[in-house]
């Protein structure tokens, strides 16, 4: 399900001040494929905006894969380890909301899992190649946006991911 | 919405084996890769070439089948290599170090001539 609200045109160039689009997902994997399909959709339209007079024109290939598999490894997280059984995954309620300003393009993630905050997980690289891990590098990605996580009163995982227009990468 | 694919073209010689992957690897695709590279090192293939020229995403999911068969293969003197990495699969496996641990060949050619 997708609500899109547009913002209001202001000044003499026509500048869109918000946007937002908001997606409903369940605790299947299969969804991860249209998550990802939806994420692109919404970071292509940015070439179709006017943004503010400093911000760049968006985003590269690269800096959109980036965004794109952040995302899909937050959501694969949550519906592969957030729910203690296939009952609680059955109930699984994500929302992943994308908003797009004149400065940044924002992804805001809220599951009602279990209590996790994946900023706090450092992966241990030398640990995850020296045993043959399957599992352990995923959160990696998040390093590449700049992310925050808050319960939320209502004992929601809220997780933002934020990537300013006009930041450069490193190397 | 169609869900993630992915398709695996196998060809195996001896103690040697070329994968060549089409589709996307995400949590959904990855089991089904890991259950054919677990069915290769069963096998008693012992160098192992990924083609990805036509792979055109994978997560840390496919990366950690990737990681395990590669202590697989180690663990018995083998190898793992890989070829024609697109520009956004090359960034991926860069940000999870993947590729400072396998040695990457710019296409099949290349790969086979290496394994």
């Amino acid at each position: 399900m997708v609500d899109a609200r547009h913002g209001r045109r202001r000044g003499r160039r026509p500048i869109i001040l918000r946007t937002e689009i908001q997606l409903t997902i369940s605790g299947d994997l299969s969804e991860l494929k249209g998550v990802r399909e939806a994420v692109r959709a919404f970071l292509d339209s940015t070439k179709r905006i006017d943004l503010s007079e400093d911000a760049a024109e968006g985003l590269d290939s690269i800096q959109q894969s980036r965004i794109i598999l952040a995302i899909d490894e937050a959501v694969a997280n949550i519906i592969e380890h957030g729910f203690p059984d296939s009952n609680a995954l059955a109930q699984a309620k994500i929302r992943l909301t994308m908003r797009k300003t004149p400065e940044h393009v924002e992804f805001e993630i809220c599951d009602n899992g279990v209590q996790f905050n994946p900023l706090e997980h450092k992966s241990d690289t030398e640990f995850y190649y020296e045993e043959g891990l399957e599992n352990g590098a995923g959160l990696i990605t998040l390093t590449t946006l700049d992310c925050s996580y808050r319960r939320s009163e209502d004992g929601q995982n809220v997780l933002t991911l934020r990537r300013n227009w006009a930041r450069k990468d490193e190397g | 919405m169609a869900e993630a694919q992915i398709k695996i073209e196998e060809k195996i010689a001896g103690k040697k084996a070329v994968l060549q992957l089409t589709g996307e690897l995400d949590a959904k695709t990855t089991p089904e890769l890991k259950a054919r590279l677990d069915a290769v090192v069963a096998a008693g293939v012992e160098a192992l070439l990924i083609d990805m020229a036509r792979l055109t995403y994978i997560s840390s999911a496919g990366c950690g089948a990737l990681n395990a068969t590669l202590k697989a293969l180690k663990d018995k003197g083998g190898k793992l290599i890989l070829s024609s990495l697109t520009k956004e699969v090359r960034d991926t496996m860069d940000l999870m170090f993947f590729t400072k641990r396998v040695a990457v060949y710019t296409n099949l050619a290349e790969g086979e001539k290496n394994l």
